[in-house]
């Protein structure tokens, strides 16, 4: 088995960020690192928008960002800490859109170990150097500085390690140019050693690191930050503990801690504000301070772990020091935040965990000072100090105002939400299904707590509806829309064509109205129309070519055809005409500027076969199939005219190029045969980008510019095909044909510009998108219903709009992924732009829609999938009966530590994460959810009904009246709806929580009546406490769990009634443990139980237990995954996977006693087949075929095990060695007598928690066509990763296939090296060796390399460059798209 | 989860006075290395701190620990930072001579 590993959507989590300018000075960047990928976004102050610039994969885990900024320069550099153990220092490019890498300095082993220092990181605020420091003794410092060429120089480590301590957290000390010095917060090994503050500097003179001084704190502090020094502030730092945060500065305090410049040396110490009702003890998770030192001011902002937000501000003078320390409560957010920046034009970017990134601005930074929760520690410049808190000296007041108490603020205050950044972290499940029309999506649950959602995510570009249809009345033949004049930025008319007429709609402030004076040709239908020249208009129609120059109607000049042939086809550009006449001549006009005349320059004769000149008339639209089809490229920068056009027979499928001479003579080039009939054509040079300056601006002659020319011809056919071909614009020659097949209608190809970079629209079956993405062309789906005729289409709402035509309507669209370009204005000309559309978080896919949960949504269980018909009452009307999809779905939400007051399913949530302040009253939904005591649970099971589009309004309406289906959930037309939620946990019983839960159709029986039932079965757990990380709490757990406080478990099980979708409770069945994986078995249900496996079976009063395998595993059942009806493939929490199989009927005369550990239902018995031979800490696990097995474990890497080949043959003799060594006895049971074979492993860098078969290329299988059928059949394993990653691992077929891309692999494993000098093989290794499996996101690197090198690669593979990366992109789009 | 054990290196020559400076030099340099004198608390003292540091390093284990426990991620990177300390309780009491004699 050979697997092809790709990414989908990459790591989305954001785990590290830093700020500063990167590309360009005084840029406001924003650099965000999840497991393995770093992103770069840039600020757009004005627009309040933060645009991705692009991201690079490190393939190595990043355990540490920061940045640097050497004196006297204006760009940031990026310093990154990863398990590769080196120091890396990058450098931002914009025009080669990637990270470049200037040091890689080693510090210690790979992986990420107690002693190699990668897992904290503090640099100098000036810029001078760094520290690095490992959780347990090693401590390295760097020295940066820059040589005479203006080169970052590092210097060798140096070091000052000290055995048997623990660091908690390192910070930089702002001590002004002096020697740099750092603070780390260390604990010794000894057993009565307290947490210590200690100064380490970096003396630059003497090039040694010290241990200068230290400072015993408090036992829970954990968060510093630096507080400016040096002439802009105190120095120091400021150190949050449990419930204080308390400002130390080692170098004026006295041994005891007190600040020695004040006149009453004390410390200086405040007490957190206390949110009402909370337990105790709040920490503060993250926090950041900002500086303006134009200003000479700063302040900190502090999250506390419940998600509030503190600001924090020291008041101090040169002379006396810090005189104060104000905390005050500012406002919340949903979740804790991970970090955050907040940056000069009054932005602060804040990733939450289990939650969207948000970008919010401020609106004042100014607390009042009668808000509540605040606390101050201040001293009087006369007395001594004088502590404003519930602790201090003055408690008593403070407590009569209270100030200090606040209430959690239902929405912002004194932030605005502008924008959020998707984030799928963590991806707990995920579920494949497929939509009405074929394609498949996933079904995600992310997030956590006020966090979760559930989302629909599918493979293409999102495109919004801007308006409502408009009926044109007939059937619409083809759309133009044409400017005023060249300048304009907005287009002022459509030119709509129908079979034998033409309207043309003037486009108003407000609407779009029909205009009959507008000089064109309106009683004959319309080949071409077009803003030509400087400000005139072209309209090309059967029987002439309509010139009006400057758009004034007396001055239409009309070019008539010699009698009595036609023009059949025509096309256009800024300047030039290329028509087509029945009698197979070509004629080429040129528009003359200074005349304004459009000028006939050439005419070919006999180009083309003549068509039949009568038919036009006698039957309109047949002699459609006979008409040939033209397309003229884009006139490039600085030249009057473009020099190719395409011209394709309809009837030969032939299509040839020609090339207009300088002298305006026509030449023929090369020829191409279509495989079909050719339908259109495009030409266009995707390499062709208008960049926009400023905001809205657009100066054509300034900011067209072609970046790495791509002409390419795109031809549609008539049998759905479409082919691509790349052009030499001067020899004509094509090349790099590359053939698409989209389904069975016929193709129209049409080249739109959007925000200035050309784009093509593909409109088959279903709409397509062409565009340029690097050095490739990407095909994408469009998230909307089909269309025939589109055209760009620039208006005021929606700059980069489109207008579509379906039959007799008009549709207003923008296309969603291109709006974060449309407003990167200050892109300065002389930079490459991107070539758009920029690749947004989430990849290619686009989310559909998002249901919020509430609480975390740990798992998904698919219950059902199947078209249900639809009833309507007025089927007379003319509404069509059509069918609706509903797939159901289980979501599972549970919450530790968690309680809530009101029951739970009656909260209505807002759809917004974070409630605007601006509309009406929001609701404390995220207060809702409060946080509470260990062994606590809030827990529920909803059941989600995945909605289908409609396309028929009037059946939208008729739903609202169906009482089957609750109305108001129906008003979202397309997406994920809730239908029904099965409350489990009331108030009263907070110790339960559902676990898992599985559906079985057949559970209790096959074959009965009852078939439209399915059940579901639920695992619940009571008093269940999860034994935590922290040692405090393991301890009190164990004193509270007295006997009756014992976790058990307990089966639930409901009737799912197909029609209403609504759970019916069935009964209660109580297993002694809880269970934490079910499984639908044959027509039972089978239940992991500690360690243990035992079937059940559906009774009338509880489910009845029909037998069980005793010590089935080492430790405990987290996984089980049936394959193939009898065999289940058992995974445990540490031993990896046993493979068990059921044999129905009890065979006799063996002489081997299987009463002990045996099994029996109907006379059945399970038998332990085989099992692994390493250990694997098993999460999720999917049955692959009949003896193969997929799981997932802990530490990020996926494994597949196979049963071998030759005891897949074995029948009885198998279970007969196997059930032989059962009976030796119980300790010894869990062992299978065969080993089960590894056939595939590799590490992907984070928790894999969710595994499924399927694949996402968004294709449905009539796309795939013949040769696809059988692709499509089979499946990928798509896994989902804690960190918000999407990816797959394809099976490579063929050996053909296998070996070219184990050979890519090796040659970009010898010359690709990644960022931060990790070994690729020893990344994809970090747990268990790689076995099997090719990295696809390596093989793509391949575009990353230099020219010379890929053309050495690919000799080395023995194949041609574009045969090597043909072959690597049809990789990804067959399994992603 | 990675464990390092120098198992060539037992301190069971000591004979060899030379090698065995090496080896006391080797082991103060590598954490975590066992020799012949080592305790089951020790050892397992090792194990969980070299487990724990291994987490610290994952955001993608922070998460899994949070989201199981309910907690936030800062919070259970300084649980994990705690557990350093003492990841399996007091090192029980050395039995002295005297009452090995009792």
């Amino acid at each position: 088995m050979k697997l092809y590993h790709l990414t989908a959507i990459p790591p989305t989590a954001v785990n590290h960020m830093t700020q500063g300018s990167f590309t360009a000075p005084r840029q406001q960047e924003l650099i965000t690192a999840a497991t393995s990928t770093l992103h770069l976004y840039r600020l757009q102050p004005k627009q309040s928008q933060l645009q991705p610039l692009f991201r690079l994969d490190t393939f190595c885990q990043i355990t540490q960002l920061s940045t640097f900024r050497l004196p006297g320069t204006r760009r940031d550099h990026i310093v990154l800490l990863t398990d590769s153990g080196n120091l890396t220092v990058l450098q931002a490019d914009i025009s080669t859109r990637t990270f470049i890498r200037l040091h890689c300095e080693p510090f210690g082993r790979t992986g990420i170990r107690r002693c190699v220092p990668s897992l904290y990181l503090a640099v100098e605020p000036r810029g001078r150097a760094c520290m690095i420091s490992a959780v347990e003794r090693q401590k390295f410092c760097y020295v940066l500085n820059r040589d005479g060429e203006n080169r970052v120089t590092i210097s060798s480590p140096l070091s000052c390690h000290r055995s048997n301590v623990v660091t908690y957290s390192t910070v930089a000390i702002d001590v002004g140019f002096e020697n740099p010095m750092f603070a780390a917060l260390e604990r010794a090994y000894s057993s009565n050693a307290q947490k210590m503050l200690v100064y380490y500097e970096l003396d630059l003179g003497l090039n040694t690191l010290v241990r200068k001084m230290q400072s015993s704190v408090r036992d829970s502090s954990y968060v510093m930050l630096m507080v400016p020094g040096g002439d802009d502030g105190p120095g120091g730092v400021l150190l949050c503990s449990e419930n204080y945060v308390t400002y130390r500065n080692l170098l004026e305090e006295d041994d005891n801690g007190n600040l020695t410049k004040l006149k009453h040396p004390c410390q200086l110490e405040t007490r957190l504000p206390h949110r009402e009702f909370m337990p105790s003890g709040t920490m503060i998770v993250s926090g950041t301070m900002y500086h303006d030192r134009k200003g000479n001011a700063f302040f900190f902002l502090l999250c506390t772990e419940h998600g509030d937000l503190v600001k924090a501000d020291l008041q101090w003078t040169v002379e006396g020091g810090v005189t104060s320390l104000k905390l005050a409560y500012f406002d919340s957010v949903p979740m804790p935040s991970i970090g955050m920046c907040i940056f000069r034009s009054g932005y602060l970017f804040l990733a939450l965990e289990g939650s969207d990134s948000f970008l919010l601005q401020f609106r004042t930074v100014d607390v009042p000072e009668d808000s509540p929760g605040q606390s101050i520690a201040r001293i009087h410049s006369a007395s001594e100090m004088d502590v404003d808190t519930e602790g201090g000296k003055s408690k008593d007041d403070i407590r009569r105002t209270g100030n200090f108490e606040y209430k959690r603020k239902p929405r912002l205050e004194f932030l605005l939400l502008v924008a959020s950044i998707e984030s799928l972290a963590p991806l707990l499940s995920h579920s494949t299904v497929s939509l009405q029309s074929g394609e498949t999506a996933l079904v995600c649950a992310t997030g956590r707590r006020s966090g979760g959602s559930v989302r629909l995510i599918r493979r293409g570009i999102g495109v919004l509806q801007m308006s409502e249809p408009l009926s044109m009345g007939s059937r619409i033949r083809n759309i133009f829309a044409c400017k005023k004049n060249a300048e304009s930025l907005h287009d002022s008319f459509i030119v709509v064509a129908f079979d034998k007429r033409t309207k043309v709609l003037a486009v108003g402030e407000t609407k779009v109205e029909e205009t009959a004076n507008s000089g064109f040709e309106l009683h004959q239908t319309t080949l071409c129309a077009a803003q030509i020249g400087s400000s005139s208009f072209v309209q090309v129609y059967r029987q002439g070519v309509r010139y009006i120059a400057s758009g004034k109607v007396e001055d239409a000049k009309e070019w008539k055809p010699p009698v009595p042939s036609r023009i059949t086809a025509a096309c256009c550009n800024s300047a030039q005409v290329v028509v087509c006449l029945s009698s197979g001549a070509l004629v080429y006009f040129e528009v003359d500027v200074a005349n304004d005349l459009l000028l006939e320059v050439e005419k070919v004769a006999g180009a083309l076969q003549p068509t039949g000149e009568h038919e036009d008339i006698t039957h309109g639209i047949a002699e459609d199939d006979n008409m040939p089809v033209l397309a003229i490229a884009d006139i490039s920068r600085g030249l009057a005219k473009a020099s190719i056009f395409a011209v394709a027979d309809k009837a030969s499928t032939k299509v040839r190029l020609y090339q207009v001479q300088a002298n305006g003579k026509l030449q023929a080039l090369g020829l191409h045969v279509a495989p079909a009939v050719v339908e259109s054509l495009a030409l266009t040079d995707f390499g062709y980008v208008e960049t926009m300056l400023g905001s809205n601006s657009r100066k054509p002659e300034a900011v067209k510019a072609i970046y790495d020319p791509m002409l390419t011809l795109i031809i549609g056919t008539k049998h759905g095909a479409m082919v691509r071909l790349s052009v030499d614009s001067v020899t004509g020659a094509m090349s790099g044909k590359r053939s698409t097949f989209l389904g069975p209608d016929p193709v129209n190809v049409r080249v739109v510009r959007l925000a200035g970079v050309p784009t093509c629209l593909v409109m088959g079956s279903r709409p397509w998108l062409l565009f340029r993405q690097g050095s490739r062309l990407i095909m994408s789906q469009m998230c909307t219903s089909a269309f025939e005729k589109a055209a760009a289409f620039s208006s005021e709402q929606s700059p980069d709009g489109l207008i579509a035509a379906t039959d007799s309507k008009l549709h207003l669209l923008c296309i969603d992924i291109l709006q974060a370009i449309t407003s990167s204005g200050e892109l300065p000309s002389k930079i490459p732009t991107p070539c758009v559309p920029v690749p947004t978080v989430l990849g290619s896919m686009f989310q559909l829609s998002r249901t919020r949960t509430l609480g975390t949504p740990r798992k998904l269980i698919f219950i059902e999938n199947e078209p249900v018909a639809k009833r309507h009452s007025d089927l007379a009307n003319g509404h069509q009966k059509r069918e609706k999809h509903l797939s159901l779905f289980g979501v599972i939400e549970a919450d530790h530590r968690a309680k809530c007051s009101i029951p739970f399913s009656k909260k209505v949530l807002n759809t917004d994460l974070i409630p605007d302040s601006n509309t009406g009253p929001a609701e404390d939904d995220v207060g809702f959810m409060k946080p509470s005591v260990p062994g606590s649970w809030v827990s529920q099971m909803r059941i989600v009904r995945l909605f289908e589009e409609n396309e028929d309004p009037s059946l939208d309406a008729q739903d609202d009246e169906d009482d089957e289906f609750d109305s108001t959930n129906l008003l979202q037309d397309d997406g994920i709806q809730a239908c029904k939620e099965i409350e489990l946990v009331r108030s009263e019983e907070q110790h339960e929580t559902v676990l898992c839960s599985c559906s079985s159709k057949s559970l209790g029986g096959s074959g009965t009546a009852e078939q439209t039932l399915c059940y579901l079965v639920l695992s619940i757990a009571k008093n269940l406490v999860p034994s935590g990380t922290s040692l405090r709490h393991g301890k009190v757990a164990k004193k509270a769990q007295e006997p009756n406080r014992h976790p058990t478990g307990a089966l639930r099980v409901y009737r799912i009634e197909r029609k209403s979708a609504r759970p019916i409770f069935v009964h209660e069945t109580v297993i002694e443990e809880p269970s934490f994986a079910l499984a639908a078995f044959r027509d039972m249900v089978a239940v992991g139980i500690g360690r243990s496996i035992r079937l059940y079976d559906l009774g009338k009063q509880r489910l009845l237990r029909k037998g069980e395998y005793k010590y089935a595993v080492r430790n405990r059942v987290t996984a089980i995954a049936v394959s193939g009806g009898d065999r289940m493939f058992v995974g445990d929490v540490q031993e990896s996977v046993t493979l068990f199989k059921y044999i129905a009927g009890w065979e006799t005369g063996r002489g081997v006693d299987y009463g002990r550990v045996g099994m029996e239902r109907h006379g059945g018995r399970l038998v332990c087949i085989a099992n692994d031979t390493l250990c694997r800490w098993v999460v999720s696990l999917v049955a692959l075929d009949y003896s193969t097995v997929c799981g997932s474990d802990k530490f990020g890497n996926i494994f597949v095990l196979r049963l071998p080949q030759e005891l897949a043959s074995m029948g009885d003799e198998l279970m007969g060695v196997a059930t032989i060594e059962n009976g030796a006895g119980i300790g010894g049971s869990h062992k299978g007598a065969h080993q089960l074979h590894l056939e595939a492993c590799v590490h992907v860098g984070a928790t894999v928690i969710s595994l499924t078969l399927g694949h996402l290329n968004g294709r449905t299988e009539l796309e795939m066509g013949l040769e696809g059928k059988e692709k499509s059949k089979q499946e990928a394993v798509v896994y989902a990763t804690m960190d918000g990653a999407v990816g797959v691992l394809a099976p490579l077929a063929t050996w053909n296939e296998a070996e070219f891309a184990r050979l890519v692999e090796h040659e970009m494993r010898r010359r690709y090296s990644t960022v931060c000098g990790r070994d690729h093989l020893a990344y994809r290794s970090a747990f268990y060796a790689l076995k099997n499996v090719v990295d696809g996101d390596l093989c793509e690197m391949l575009r990353a390399l230099p020219h010379e090198e890929v053309i050495k690669c690919c000799s080395s593979i023995g194949q041609s460059v574009s045969d090597v990366m043909k072959r690597i992109d049809e990789l990804r789009e067959t399994w992603i798209g | 989860m990675q464990r390092t054990t120098l198992r060539t290196m037992a301190p069971n020559n000591q004979q060899n006075g030379g090698s065995f400076s090496q080896l006391e030099s080797l082991h103060a340099r590598y954490v975590g290395t066992g020799h012949a004198g080592t305790t089951q608390h020790e050892w397992a003292t090792n194990q969980h701190r070299d487990s724990i540091a291994c987490y610290l390093g994952r955001p993608s284990m922070l998460q899994y620990f949070a989201v199981a426990e309910g907690i936030s991620m800062g919070r259970v990177k300084l649980n994990l930072l705690e557990k350093m300390h003492r990841p399996c309780g007091e090192p029980p009491k050395k039995k002295s001579l005297d009452e090995f004699a009792k």
